[in-house]
């Protein structure tokens, strides 16, 4: 069993980006510039530390991944997997197996850009129907804080591409990047969502509004064989979900 | 003629049958003999061997981590002296021993020498009249094909007893493809254990356990200390020979260690180099008294205080090596040499030998591990200085992870603002385990040669006991199958399908409602819920995820051939077991939580059961010493009912106990109960 390296080669998927635009060039950069300059500032570097530990024998690696700014109070949203690191089969563990097994992330760090300190974070709650979570920063500084507006959003539909911001790691200057996929189709099970290709992460269409949460959906379903399994499906569901449940989040932050 | 042959043939037949009913005669009674002889042999041993339980503590990936290993020894004093393996004492912070009549009995540490492998306990209550002793072979007189016993705890499994041959009496680990200056180099980094000394080769079968056990004759001596053997498997052994192992063992329990003396220089032996006498200088240590006396490699030693020397094997080089070391320390040597064919005289005044190996030291607030730097250990790995911390391990995501740069293994910290560390105790008088004074600290750091400054943010780190919670998403609490309109068509069920319920929770929303195993879920708020296959019921789940809290949600169910509309209140989910309120129980080295409502349905625990789960425990921790195992429901404690972690907490409180009063747990593990105990002298340190 090696965790670390499925959830390296999931967190890796994350970032891969297919090989095609619809539009021309000029058309291209000019989406790309736009939605740099609208939401670069929201998007940022969070590293964090995946321990796990089998019979006794705990392990740990340093990981980051891109998060965005979702709340002036220093929500930072991110893939479910960061805070809540899991494996395919996890799901179908005994019970005494998984006791004995642990997987989890610590040691949340949240990187601006041009900062050289990091903010230290903690998690605040996860979906796991959109396969999202919710850090929050501990001490923020409401100056860096620059959220993206989930009002601001758009209904995806078959066809569209979506534009995902990322941000890179130090070695690269933590640098703002555009990736993107397309909207392939749209799904009632196992749930009300659509289907994309492409990179994953919070999507925008070419305007900068909010389409939803792109996240890599496991089928944990104990009738499926290990063997048997297709490769994850990258689910997109709509922003309207996304900012309710943000909210909620948030109302969790204000209730403590 | 033919007879002739024919009555030969007879003669040499009836000679032949006659010569091997003598010999089977004689091997029959050989071996009798050597029977006898090894019963005797082991009787002289196998009652004074003892297994050894070490709790010791290891650097891992920058932190201290208690885990428990084994080994064996023997018992060769009165005073209950036992001789074993200095790798097996490594690290130990406490030893029990098992003796031969099933007692255990706690023993401290009298002394450990890397260098030949041989370290010595003693056991701490002694019985009126001393313990009865094995005895040490007072000279290495063994030969190949010498019959031997070796004695010990192989995987634990205490007093075995496996018989073999010596292979080679003075073997050194050197193949017939290596240079002999290979031998040192592959001795270990750190600790260059067999420098000094030749072993004995044998094939009576050994494995782990067995290190430190005694390796018997058929006189009943201890002839060798068991310390290596093949980790393949297989029949090769080494052992290190009696008179070494005795010497060193009478040095640790007079001194705690073993004095020696250090010149500084290596040599080998004139094996290819076409000379006859004498022994070559190989290398000369930098600033050592072998350098100052102005020692170059390449000189040819061929007389010590006017005494003739000549090495001219591999294995006379440890011998050699070991009588340097055996000089008084301060002692002057004249060693007459040959350079470029002039002879000179060099005078070398020993030191104390310098410890291969400095003290450890883990400062937890940085995460980070550190061995205090040797001049043995800057050597081996080049660095230019012999004096500061070496990193050993830095654990990612603390702070010594994320300073700026951050450290890596093998970095050298020798100044912490600019005041020089060099030592465990320079360390640990800054005190950053409580915070220290400043709230970053600019660390120096030697990094393959460079210089860097490294800062580090020393603030106490944040509580990382908070829980992960899932959004609180609405529960009716049902499970269900899917039913696909083939399948409803074959059970009389719904046209088109549904979900079919399999399991009410005892209490749930649903419960309350009167929904019931069988029915077939048709609608949900009124819409229908696509089935799909057998991909289960998530369809259905994801949607009743999605209700508003504490708002009726109307059921459409199928139940006996009729709809029936039932309305249920969803509540929040219960809580995943990442969500539950945990604890470290620092002074057991204990991970609890409480227990949840899925640990109940998935591990069979009644709803009205009390208890806490261990989540981890520190194998060599009290915890684990009581051998509470991760994924125990802890029931009791000293009898009395945990009903959750605060009460776990305050039964366990360290303060509101008197050290070594009795700690009993009675836990749950898999479906049946067990009693486990804290040993008091585990608590109190024995």
């Amino acid at each position: 069993m090696k965790p670390f390296f499925r959830i390296a080669v999931m967190l890796s998927a994350l970032l891969v980006a297919p090989c095609w635009a619809s539009e021309s060039d000029e058309e291209t950069q000019a989406v790309f510039a736009h939605l740099l300059k609208t939401h670069a500032d929201s998007v940022v570097r969070v590293s964090f530390v995946i321990v796990s530990a089998f019979a006794g024998q705990e392990q740990r690696q340093e990981s980051s991944v891109t998060g965005a700014i979702v709340d002036a109070s220093g929500l930072v949203l991110v893939p479910k997997l960061v805070v809540d690191p899991s494996f395919p089969g996890m799901g179908r563990m005994s019970a005494d197996q998984k006791l004995s097994f642990k997987l989890e992330s610590r040691d949340f760090r949240v990187h601006f850009a041009g900062q050289d300190q990091p903010f230290e974070a903690e998690a605040l709650t996860t979906d796991a129907d959109q396969g999202i979570a919710w850090l929050r920063i501990t001490t923020p500084d409401a100056k860096l804080l620059k959220p993206i507006d989930l009002k601001r959003r758009a209904t995806a539909q078959p066809g569209m591409a979506y534009y995902v911001l990322e941000r890179l790691e130090e070695r690269y200057g933590n640098a703002p990047i555009v990736s993107w996929g397309v909207v392939q189709g749209t799904v009632s099970v196992p749930q009300q969502a659509h289907v994309g290709t492409g990179a994953a992460g919070l999507a925008f269409n070419a305007e900068g509004d909010v389409l939803g949460y792109v996240s890599m959906d496991f089928d944990d379903s104990d009738s499926a064989s290990m063997t048997a399994r297709q490769s994850p499906r990258m689910l997109l569901t709509p922003a309207t979900r996304l900012a309710s449940a943000t909210q909620r989040a948030k109302s969790l932050l204000d209730a403590e | 003629m033919r007879r002739h042959i024919g009555w030969l043939g007879s003669l040499v037949l009836a000679l032949g049958a006659s010569l091997a009913q003598a010999d089977a005669g004689l091997t029959a009674d050989a071996a009798a003999s050597t029977q006898a002889r090894m019963q005797v042999a082991r009787d002289a041993v196998l009652p004074y061997v003892v297994s050894i339980f070490v709790v010791r503590e290891d650097a891992v990936q920058g932190r201290a981590e208690l885990r428990v290993s084994s080994g064996s020894g023997t018992i060769i004093s009165r005073d209950g002296h036992v001789a074993t393996n200095a790798h097996v004492t490594e690290n130990g912070k406490r030893f029990r021993v098992v003796l031969a009549d099933k007692r255990e009995l706690s023993a401290i540490l009298v002394g450990e020498d890397a260098l030949s492998d041989i370290a010595v306990l003693k056991i701490r209550d002694v019985p009126e009249g001393g313990f009865p002793f094995a005895h040490f072979a007072t000279e290495n007189d063994l030969q190949a094909g010498d019959v031997v016993m070796a004695m010990g705890a192989p995987w634990g499994m205490a007093h075995s007893v496996s018989q073999g041959v010596v292979n080679n009496p003075e073997r050194l680990l050197l193949s017939l493809f290596q240079d002999e200056a290979d031998y040192e180099q592959q001795l270990g980094q750190n600790q260059p254990t067999a420098r000094f000394y030749a072993w004995i080769q044998h094939d009576a079968s050994i494995s782990p356990g067995n290190s430190g056990g005694p390796l018997v004759d058929l006189r009943g001596r201890i002839v060798g200390i068991n310390t290596r053997g093949n980790i393949m498997g297989g029949d090769m052994a080494f052992a290190i020979p009696a008179p070494v192992a005795s010497r060193i063992v009478a040095d640790l329990i007079t001194y705690g260690a073993v004095p020696r003396s250090f010149f500084g220089f290596g040599v080998r032996s004139l094996k290819r180099s076409g000379y006859d006498r004498g022994v070559l200088v190989s290398s000369v240590i930098r600033e050592s008294p072998a350098a100052q006396a102005g020692l170059e490699a390449g000189d040819r030693i061929i007389a010590i205080d006017g005494q003739p020397v000549t090495v001219a094997e591999p294995e006379q080089v440890p011998p050699f090596l070991r009588r340097l070391t055996e000089r008084k320390i301060g002692a002057t040597m004249v060693v007459t040499l040959l350079r470029n064919g002039d002879e000179r005289r060099a005078t070398l005044v020993s030191t104390e030998y310098p410890p291969d190996l400095g003290h450890d030291l883990e400062v937890k607030a940085w995460g980070v591990t550190f061995t205090e730097l040797t001049p043995n250990i800057a050597r081996s790995r080049y660095l230019g200085r012999e004096s500061g911390l070496l990193v050993t391990g830095v654990l990612p995501g603390k702070r010594a992870a994320t300073a700026h740069p951050p450290w890596l293994v093998g970095d050298v910290v020798h100044a912490i603002d600019g005041e020089p560390v060099a030592t465990r105790t320079d360390m640990l008088a800054l005190d950053l385990d409580n915070g220290g004074a400043a709230p970053r600290r600019v660390v120096s750091i030697e990094r393959n040669g460079a210089q860097l400054l490294s800062v580090l943010d020393a603030k106490p780190a944040r509580d990382e006991g908070k829980k992960l919670r899932e959004l609180p998403k609405a529960w009716i609490g049902i499970e269900t199958q899917p039913i696909t309109a083939t399948t409803a068509a074959l059970i009389q069920g719904p046209l088109g399908g549904g979900y079919r319920v399999t399991r009410v929770y005892e209490d749930s929303p649903a419960d309350k409602s009167g929904v019931q195993v069988g029915d077939v879920l048709t609608t949900l708020a009124g819409a229908s819920v696509p089935v799909s296959g057998d991909i289960g019921d998530e369809p259905l789940q994801s949607r009743i995820r999605e209700a508003l809290l504490d708002e009726p949600l109307s059921l459409g169910l199928w139940r006996g051939g009729q709809t029936v509309q039932v309305s249920v209140v969803p509540i929040a989910a219960p809580a995943p077991a990442s969500a539950l309120k945990s604890r470290m129980i620092d002074w057991l080295d204990l991970g609890v939580r409480n227990i949840g409502f899925y640990d109940r349905v998935s591990r069979g625990i009644a709803a009205d059961s009390k208890g806490v789960i261990v989540e981890s425990v520190a194998p060599g921790g009290l915890g684990g010493l009581a051998h509470l195992a991760a994924g125990d429901v802890v029931l009791r404690v000293n009898g009395e009912v945990v009903t959750d972690i605060d009460r776990f907490e305050q039964l366990t409180d360290r303060k509101a106990r008197s050290a070594g009063t009795p700690l009993s747990f009675l836990v749950l593990r898999g479906s049946r109960t067990r009693l486990l105990y804290l040993d008091a002298d585990w608590e109190l340190g024995r």
